[in-house]
């Protein structure tokens, strides 16, 4: 069973994939749900297409592709929770899955650990972090991070590792326990 | 509490450095399959293993980027290293722990991890 973090990866992909070079990933812990919303300023999906995007094995890449967005989709609802897609032609994608907090909900996993490697392994990209839950809200930006090293690359080995530790820290402030040990 | 003023400090400690070295002709590519069939398949782990132990080396001419599907979904986690002036070496059927004698071996030595490589694993 996939965890968020790892669903949230894979939506960020996907907007990359759609050429975006701004993704927004946004957890957020409500009292009976998790929220999981990445959004983007791809190329975005057309209505027709909308509705297909999250069946089982459609794709428009070809290969094994076409199982991300329904496997999310069936794994929402089974906690009785949801996957919407929403998108305004050439104008990004947002798809927001809700689960719902019960047995079946999977573990929150490593959104540190995912949103760092977004960061440093495509550097020309720009990626924000939103996490919420009744403790607070935290608020991470790689264009905040970029301009404050200038010149230096945001792939530079100190630079990369502040970044795990500073994420690893907030997801404990946010939502408690260690970053891949939360579950729903 | 970690603040972005201690990237300001990075960033100063490290300008000097960076001035000697300016583009490097010796940059190595490591590429990481992170598409859906990669990520089942520990891709991110792997990721993340090539990320650390780099930066824990301070590995500096090493870039490692994620990659889409290569339509070899059966051998994810697929990692690809490619040292200029040599033939690109596709690594298949990854792990961290392997993604680590990668890195001794192949980036730090030079050796091709032969073992790993597409046609030995099948």
């Amino acid at each position: 069973m996939k965890d968020l973090s790892l669903y949230a990866l894979e939506l960020a992909e996907n907007s990359l994939e759609a050429e975006a070079d701004l993704v927004e990933i946004s957890l957020k812990e409500l009292d009976a749900a998790f929220i999981l919303e990445v959004s983007d300023n791809g190329s975005g999906i057309s209505g027709d297409m909308l509705d297909k995007a999250a069946l089982a094995g459609y794709s428009t890449k070809g290969c094994g592709r076409g199982f991300g967005l329904s496997e999310l989709k069936t794994a929402a609802e089974k906690t009785g929770g949801s996957l919407k897609l929403a998108s305004e032609n050439s104008r990004g994608t947002r798809a927001t899955a809700k689960f719902i907090k019960n047995e079946f909900c999977p573990p929150m996993g490593d959104i540190a650990s995912t949103v760092r490697l977004l960061a440093v392994s495509r550097p020309d990209s720009d990626f924000l972090l939103r996490l919420s839950s009744p403790r607070g809200e935290s608020l991470f930006d790689t264009r905040e991070v970029k301009n404050t090293i200038g010149s230096l690359s945001i792939t530079y080995p100190e630079i990369s590792i502040w970044i795990k530790q500073y994420l690893e820290e907030q997801t404990k402030l946010i939502f408690g326990g260690a970053a891949d040990e939360i579950t729903c | 509490m970690k603040s972005l003023a201690e990237l300001q400090t990075i960033r100063e400690n490290t300008r000097l450095q960076l001035n000697l070295r300016h583009e490097r002709p010796d940059n190595i590519s490591v590429k990481v399959g992170l598409a859906t069939c990669g990520i089942n398949a520990g891709a991110r782990q792997v990721l993340s293993k090539f990320v650390d132990e780099l930066a824990e080396r301070r590995i500096e001419n090493v870039t490692v980027t994620a990659m889409g599907c290569v339509e070899k979904c059966d051998k994810e986690p697929i990692v690809e290293v490619l040292i200029p002036g040599e033939e690109k070496v596709t690594y298949v059927n990854m792990t961290p722990e392997k993604a680590v004698k990668v890195i001794q071996e192949h980036i730090v030595n030079k050796k091709v991890v032969a073992e790993y490589t597409d046609g030995a694993s099948v």
